[in-house]
């Protein structure tokens, strides 16, 4: 499943858009990954960076990230 | 997966069989039986077919012939940010913690963000004792493989699965946040305690706003988490000290609203969860228990040990904790 750009995932960390249909572990990583990026800004490209990560390990995140 | 109420020794005879299971029950239970492949914990407050209800006679024994291997470690606090290491390819883990521990609060503050945390299905509960017994009798868990109990340290169960088995966890939570234009409360520290927050983006005494403006405390804060609803419960509010306790912890920078208040705790429950349950594993909350007044009432097909506290991934409050094991 071909992943996102992290210019997609960028936009999807800074913004509050819901992931419904997606697994509960990629909503709470995503939340958690949210958080941290609105607490300290500077660490948004390690958040974006994580999520890749994370999708690349997980193919159940991958497709769920597919769809953003 | 199976799951059944047993005398002691029906569940020995289980587990002497080589099966994997989770096991929760009075601690006296807990202690008599033998080696093998399981884990354990306490509680003495049970979800069962007929209704909630306090048993101290049976254990609460769920089978799992979907395990082809069982790797059970104890993980002390200093140890919980490995917890990823054991994780088997394709897997998932169960994971007790005994209340009010150094692992408890470690785990409910730093879990999250430990290195590679999310990379498979995590489930289990944090094991408690009687309300009467709290502060006289330490909450427990048990590492089958030794018999030994522990009250310091989490005990974590990571399970190989059989092939083509996935997990599927989920939380039900039959709380809505509420509205947009309700107050908004953001934390500074995050933490099982606060003096103040930002409630609306002013820093404001907690308690006293709690207490000035009626706040049912028995409904829980609420953030979303990229559309996961999360709760934390509200412990006890001192108006002496200022200080507000919370039974999971705040996160410093989220966004918290109260819950909605609900008409009837027992029927949202069975609404949310509708038929099914049978052969799926699940936890619910000791605070549902309470202040829905579960006991003798049934929420649904939905059976397990009632704790204090639930997690997938992150510790939760005032949720049910589900998990299915199903061929791909």
């Amino acid at each position: 499943m071909p992943l996102p750009t992290a210019s997609a995932m960028k936009a999807l960390i800074q913004s509050d858009r819901n992931l419904d249909g997606a697994k509960l572990a990629t909503r709470i990583l995503l939340g958690r990954l949210r958080i941290e990026a609105r607490n300290n800004p500077s660490l948004i490209d390690a958040k974006v960076a994580e999520l890749i990560e994370f999708a690349r390990a997980n193919a159940y995140a991958a497709d769920d990230l597919s769809h953003i | 997966m199976k799951n059944e109420l047993l005398s002691v020794d029906a569940a020995a005879a289980r587990i002497t069989s080589g099966a994997v299971m989770t096991i929760a029950g009075d601690e006296s239970l807990l202690a008599q039986l033998p080696k093998g492949n399981w884990i354990g914990g306490t509680s003495v407050y049970f979800v069962t077919d007929t209704g909630g209800a306090v048993i101290r006679d049976r254990l609460y024994c769920t089978t799992l012939p979907e395990a082809a291997k069982a790797d059970i470690k104890v993980l002390a606090a200093g140890d919980l940010p490995r917890i990823a290491e054991g994780y088997a390819t394709g897997g998932m883990s169960f994971i007790l913690i005994p209340a009010f521990s150094e692992a408890h609060s470690v785990f409910a503050v730093d879990g999250p963000s430990y290195t590679g945390f999310f990379n498979q299905p995590l489930v289990g509960w944090i094991s408690g004792v009687h309300l009467d017994d709290i502060g006289r009798v330490s909450p427990k868990v048990f590492d089958g493989a030794t018999g030994e109990a522990h009250d310091d340290a989490a005990v974590v169960m990571h399970l190989t699965l059989e092939d083509g088995m996935t997990p599927q966890v989920e939380i039900v939570n039959i709380f809505d946040q509420n509205d947009a234009d309700a107050p908004c409360f953001r934390f500074t520290q995050s933490g099982f305690a606060a003096q103040s927050a930002l409630i609306d983006g002013v820093e404001t005494p907690l308690a006293a706003y709690l207490q000035d403006n009626g706040i049912d405390t028995r409904l829980p804060l609420i953030a979303n988490y990229g559309g996961a609803l999360i709760n934390v419960s509200v412990q006890s509010v001192d108006p002496d000290s200022g200080k507000v306790a919370f039974y999971a912890p705040v996160m410093e920078g989220v966004d918290y609203r109260f819950a909605k208040p609900l008409k009837d705790y027992a029927d949202a429950f069975a609404r949310q969860l509708g038929a099914g349950g049978d052969g799926q594993y699940s936890c619910n909350c000791i605070l549902n228990y309470l202040y829905g007044e579960l006991e003798g009432k049934s929420t649904g097909g939905f059976t397990g040990p009632v704790t204090f506290g639930e997690i997938a991934y992150m510790l939760l409050n005032q949720t049910l904790v589900r998990l299915d094991l199903q061929p791909a």
